[in-house]
């Protein structure tokens, strides 16, 4: 299907969120169709993380709706066709006990019956899905023992075994050097050829540019909805970022 | 040394101890990968004002010491939930008031207090026939849930955020967890008593984790350490008049020790 004629999975009215008398985000409406790249653009502090965690439904709005896969972010039908890749790792400890395997592993928790027994299909996707990421040799080493770009391939593939129809990524790529990024980047766009909807935020506003189809641009209102990052307004990009800095505008139009 | 097994109390004393050597890390292992290692010395002190409320009012400790664990995990995780107070102040209170709580009752109990250093040091030769079988009880119902939320405690031990972002009920799973934890303390305090039943629940994990192995792999190694001390440290007790709590919880800190001096095997081919 067209993307531009593509259904939207994702829709927000008049999004608005309030913590502690500060506005985070302010009335934001806007649609994300399935199949989108997305890129969720703007300054350290603007509300890209707060917006994520909303359309997550691990915040909730002080107004507005969100509508995902046609239900709330919070029905456990709609979470269970979701995939999360937090911030630098999230929460993971890196001296928690447990290998690459167990880690992906623990992402078709949610796929399983109560009592329903791991193994089968369920097996079989978790090593068709280290492979693809390129992590089937670690599978028996534990974490601790990983390299940033491993450990992100990890919760990569954490994300993916639950076979997601949107997946979610909060700045993974932070503290990773450049192969590993485009390494990362790579698999992104084959999860996205494969069909599934892509919501990426990132400060990098060079390889939104490069790597996702539409952009959301925020500093605490949505300053842009575009459907090509490379369309965002000059000038609306150096007032979201930094009013002095012209090499932002030249180095964003090379791409 | 087969004479040790010609007692009534001390088979009584090594079933009890087996049976919390397995639960005791299990649980334990949940706190420790969480970092809420305090949860269980927390739990503790609360059974403890348990016991003192049971020899005041004359109820059957165990039980006592259970519900009022289950009140209070409770509410410390709704007020965690509420984020209204950092979790290591929660947890204070929570120590400081019951301890309060419990040396204001046994001052109120009048000399019916003379069992209370078995249960704050623990001396599981005084286990009797009923303590047996609510151990028993309480044990294997604590084991048996863990083994049939193994998948979704250790995803939300991964990561708290993620496992609600997918679809698992994260608030549901930390209470009952902390529940197991509030059971497996009150079955524990006859064999290392309400002071260093902590120790029983956190240490063998900790020696377990120095061989840097998977989740699985952990959790075994922490309940065959575990084990091994309730077994080294009764047959000690028993022979060299030991208390038997005491030397317990010292052999899993042998151990621990033990554990740090050996290469784990990925380090070791490194």
């Amino acid at each position: 299907m067209p993307r531009l004629t593509a259904p939207p999975i994702i829709t927000a009215t008049n999004l608005s969120y309030i913590r502690n008398h500060e506005m985070l985000i302010q009335d934001f409406s806007f649609e994300i169709r399935t199949g989108d790249y997305v890129g969720v653009i703007g300054p350290n502090g603007g509300g890209k993380t707060t917006l994520l965690r909303l359309l997550l439904g691990l915040l909730k709005p002080t107004s507005g709706e969100i509508h995902v896969l046609e239900g709330k972010p919070t029905d456990v039908s709609v979470r269970k066709q979701i995939g999360y890749v937090p911030q630098r790792g999230g929460n993971l400890d890196l001296q928690f006990p447990a290998t690459v395997e167990e880690v992906v592993r623990s992402g078709r928790t949610t796929q399983l019956g109560f009592l329903e027994h791991h193994g089968g299909t369920h097996e079989q996707i978790v090593q068709q899905t280290m492979m693809e990421m390129g992590i089937d040799e670690l599978q028996g080493r534990p974490i601790s023992q990983l390299s940033g770009g491993e450990r992100q391939k990890v919760l990569l593939a954490r994300a993916m075994v639950a076979q997601p129809k949107i997946l979610y990524l909060d700045e993974p790529l932070d503290g990773l050097d450049p192969a590993s990024r485009e390494t990362f980047y790579e698999q992104l766009r084959h999860i996205n050829e494969a069909g599934v909807t892509i919501i990426f935020v990132s400060h990098d506003v060079h390889a939104i540019a490069k790597e996702a189809n539409s952009a959301i641009c925020l500093k605490h209102q949505l300053v842009c909805h575009g459907d090509n990052a490379c369309h965002i307004d000059r000038r609306q990009l150096r007032d979201l970022f930094h009013p002095d800095r012209e090499d932002i505008l030249s180095h964003h139009h090379t791409h | 040394m087969l004479e040790i097994f010609e007692f009534d109390f001390m088979r009584r004393a090594m079933l009890v101890g087996l049976m919390v050597a397995i639960v005791a890390p299990t649980i334990g292992l949940f706190f420790v990968v969480r970092r809420y290692s305090a949860m269980a010395d927390t739990l503790a002190h609360v059974s403890f004002a348990g016991v003192a409320a049971s020899l005041f009012a004359g109820f059957a400790a165990i039980p006592t010491a259970l519900v009022f664990s289950i009140c209070s995990v409770l509410g410390i995780e709704h007020l965690r939930e509420k984020k209204i107070l950092p979790p290591d102040t929660i947890l204070s209170l929570f120590l400081f008031g019951s301890l309060a709580l419990g040396v204001v009752l046994l001052g109120l109990s009048h000399g019916k207090n003379v069992n209370i250093i078995n249960y704050l040091f623990g001396n599981i030769v005084t286990v009797t026939q009923t303590d047996l079988a609510s151990i028993f009880l309480l044990g294997i119902i604590t084991l048996v849930l863990t083994k049939i939320l193994w998948r979704q405690l250790f995803a939300v031990s991964i990561d708290e955020d993620i496992a609600e972002a997918v679809g698992l009920p994260v608030k549901k799973l930390n209470r009952l967890l902390a529940v197991l934890g509030a059971s497996t303390i009150a079955i524990s305090m006859s064999v290392v008593g309400v002071l260093l039943i902590g120790a029983l629940m956190v240490i063998p994990t900790l020696a377990a984790m120095q061989f840097r192995v998977g989740f699985q792999q952990t959790w075994k190694i922490s309940v065959i350490i575990s084990v091994l001390s309730v077994l080294l440290g009764l047959i000690s007790s028993f022979y060299l008049n030991l208390a038997s709590g005491g030397t317990i919880v010292l052999f899993t800190v042998g151990f621990f020790l033990f554990a740090t001096f050996i290469p784990s095997p990925t380090n070791a081919s490194a």
